[in-house]
């Protein structure tokens, strides 16, 4: 197991196709951090280049309210009535935030990206365990292989957890590269980059649980090749399916659908459970509507993936188990 | 036509009542019934039937690549495909066309089937060099004609250094120097103590190097046993020449050979006709061709020049496994090969044709 293991990994590394699901992770992290700086660059732009203006609606805040004091003074003389309010207390000039935005803080930024990434990792890592089965089929080397190695069970198992392993480094690479570049893009433009020890210790789960969710879809996309022999198959289904039911009917089915759809249970793995709100179908126009708030657990996601891959790679080696192979 | 051969003892491989059948659109397709298989382990064994026979089959059900429906197999005695890992050691095989990764080396694609069975990379080398591909072993595959294709199929089999080697229509595509060069690599091996299973439809190119062969069609043995056996069970013909080829006829018979005057009518008795052509100086006066069976050249000229008539033309020629693969494939039903197919292929079977036996479809198996 060990040998056919390493073997399918010197097979993967030597395919160029792995080499570009890594270069494209790298592409998706180096967006993942231009899309920071230019967040950052564009409030700080904006701050630098306006404090004429910010200066301008400030002093004018002041006139308006001194004047609107003036006439609520004027008022309460006039009628005789100490209570007479024109809410002129209220009337305060805005702060350079308020006007250009801040930037997150850098741990909620990060908890952001690392979620947002955890998708295109997921399917760059199944594109790549689906190409690595799937090419085998294609160039039937399945059944060469099996005339030198003819028991099955390893076998399959070799080429199902060889692109999961694979997949790691990919993460790991990208992971790392927004987890260097976003602090250094905080810096750049002097913004507050401190972060707490618990903190990092979140942050490093939380990227522990992107690779190791990259590695399921790498071996759920090896093992689903066993059944559909073809990558774009793989590829199509999948992005059919979040097309159909987790976009068109999580939207008609509310709150049942939402809480199994596979986007929600990812986002709950990843951020060790998740939470959202739905508003009520029963609700009028016109009452006093209170948003229904779900939980979706860390435990019942990791279930619900754990499930998702049993089935799959149980599905899968049924079907190669007794195959016909050329 | 059966020539025995020995029970299990030094078989190289034996099946018994082996059946697979595949389910389709339209139904059940057998593709082996009922196969009794029997390969003597050394030298070559040919194993021979038209396209759609079940001769691939069979080699994917004794790899281990197609499960079978029923019966049994062995390989040197080991049931398989129960302990199939226990023997695989010793077979090396070649199912259908050569299959590498298109983009890697030679040598890198064996590099990872010698790693995958724990075989010394260093052996690599050795086999490639062996099959005349060491200079060529970092080229990729793709880039290989059809012959080094099929020579490094021959080389990753090598790997194992195996007793038997099964090679499954190994010369399919190559040019005649591919299929002479493929032709003598097989009767290499087999020369080395190995044996060699190659299965055909060119029967030619399996005459040549042949030991033994099995005849197959319908998923079933038709004929089996040496090739030597097999030619000689029909028996030598020899092709006369000679003038009143009637009386000719008649002589000959009165001495007791088989003879059949080529150009003898059509329809009508041919006792009779023969009796009126030999009377009938007019008929039987140029020279006709008769085909003997069972007498050497020498005995039918002794016996026709005694009686005055002198040989014009003496041929003798031997039943060829061809014509014996004809017979016994035409005697089934089977599609056969084909002289206006370029490539010596066999026509296919007709679509949805059936077996009246088992009223199941047959035939289109690969």
């Amino acid at each position: 197991m060990t040998r056919l293991l390493r073997v399918e990994l010197r097979r993967l590394v030597a395919r160029k196709v792995i080499w570009l699901t890594l270069a494209a992770a790298v592409l998706v992290a180096l967006f993942t951090v231009s899309t920071v700086y230019l967040q950052a660059s564009s409030i700080d732009r904006a701050r630098a280049g306006a404090n004429q203006e910010l200066q301008q609606i400030q002093e004018q805040v002041e006139r308006d309210r001194a004047m609107c004091l003036a006439d609520e003074q004027r008022e309460r003389a006039r009628s005789g009535d100490p209570r007479v309010d024109f809410g002129c207390e209220q009337m305060q000039a805005p702060t350079a935030e308020e006007m250009y935005g801040t930037m997150p803080s850098l741990v909620d930024q990060y908890r952001m990206l690392l979620t947002g990434l955890a998708y295109p990792l997921m399917f760059l890592g199944l594109a790549m365990g689906s190409t690595a089965v799937a090419a085998e089929f294609g160039h039937r080397t399945m059944g060469s292989l099996l005339t030198f190695v003819p028991r099955r069970a390893p076998v399959f198992a070799s080429k199902v957890l060889a692109p999961a392993l694979a997949s790691a480094p990919m993460a790991v690479a990208a992971l790392a590269l927004v987890l260097v570049g976003v602090p250094a893009v905080f810096r750049w433009f002097r913004v507050d980059d401190s972060v707490t020890g618990a903190q990092w210790t979140s942050l490093a789960w939380m990227s522990l649980r992107v690779v190791a969710i990259t590695m399921v879809a790498a071996a759920l996309g090896a093992a689903a090749a066993f059944l559909l022999r073809h990558s774009g198959l793989v590829i199509g289904l999948l992005v059919g399916y979040l097309l159909l039911v987790e976009t068109f009917l999580a939207g008609l089915g509310g709150a049942l659908l939402g809480r199994f759809a596979l986007t929600r249970t990812i986002t709950g793995w990843v951020q060790h459970g998740t939470t959202w709100e739905t508003w009520p179908m029963t609700c009028g126009a016109f009452e006093d509507c209170q948003p229904v708030r779900h939980t979706l657990s860390f435990g019942a996601a990791a279930t619900e993936l754990g499930v998702i891959l049993l089935v799959v790679v149980l599905l899968g080696w049924l079907w190669f188990r007794r195959a016909d192979l050329d | 036509m059966s020539v025995a051969v020995a029970a299990d003892e030094g078989m190289a491989i034996v099946t018994r009542g082996l059946r697979k059948t595949y389910r389709t659109v339209r139904g059940t397709r057998v593709a082996v019934q009922g196969l009794d298989l029997d390969v003597p382990a050394g030298g070559v064994h040919g194993f021979l039937g038209p396209n759609g026979s079940g001769k691939t089959t069979t080699i994917r059900m004794l790899l281990g690549l197609s499960p079978a429906d029923s019966g049994t197999m062995h390989i040197f005695g080991t049931p398989v495909p129960q302990h199939l890992p226990e023997v695989v050691d010793r077979v090396g095989a070649i199912v259908e066309s050569p299959k590498f990764f298109p983009t890697f080396s030679a040598q890198r694609n064996l590099e990872l089937l010698a790693e995958a069975i724990g075989t010394p990379r260093e052996r690599v080398g050795e086999v490639l060099e062996e099959v005349g591909l060491g200079a060529r072993a970092k080229d990729t595959f793709r880039s290989f004609s059809l012959g080094m294709k099929q020579r490094l199929a021959i080389a990753a089999t090598l790997l194992k250094s195996p007793d038997l080697l099964i090679f499954d229509e190994p010369t399919n595509g190559l040019d005649p120097a591919g299929i002479s060069e493929i032709r003598h690599t097989m009767r290499r091996l087999a020369d080395e103590g190995r044996t060699v299973l190659v299965s055909s439809h060119i029967l030619s190119e399996v005459e040549q190097i042949a030991d033994t062969v099995s005849i197959i069609g319908r998923g079933r043995v038709l004929a089996q046993g040496s090739v030597a056996a097999l030619i000689g069970a029909g028996g030598e013909t020899v092709e006369v020449g000679v003038r009143h080829p009637g009386a000719a006829v008649r002589i000959l018979r009165d001495a007791g050979f088989a003879a059949e005057w080529l150009a003898r009518p059509q329809g009508a008795d041919a006792a009779a006709a023969l009796d009126a052509a030999a009377h009938h100086a007019s008929e039987d006066a140029d020279t006709g061709l008769l085909t003997v069976t069972g007498a050497q050249p020498a005995e039918i000229s002794r016996t026709l020049g005694e009686r005055g008539l002198w040989v014009e033309r003496l041929v003798p020629s031997r039943r060829g496994l061809e014509q014996i693969f004809l017979e016994l494939t035409q005697g089934e039903g089977l599609p056969v090969p084909h002289p206006d197919y370029p490539d010596g292929h066999g026509i296919p079977p007709a679509p949805g044709a059936r077996d009246t036996t088992t009223g199941e479809q047959q035939g289109g198996a690969r």
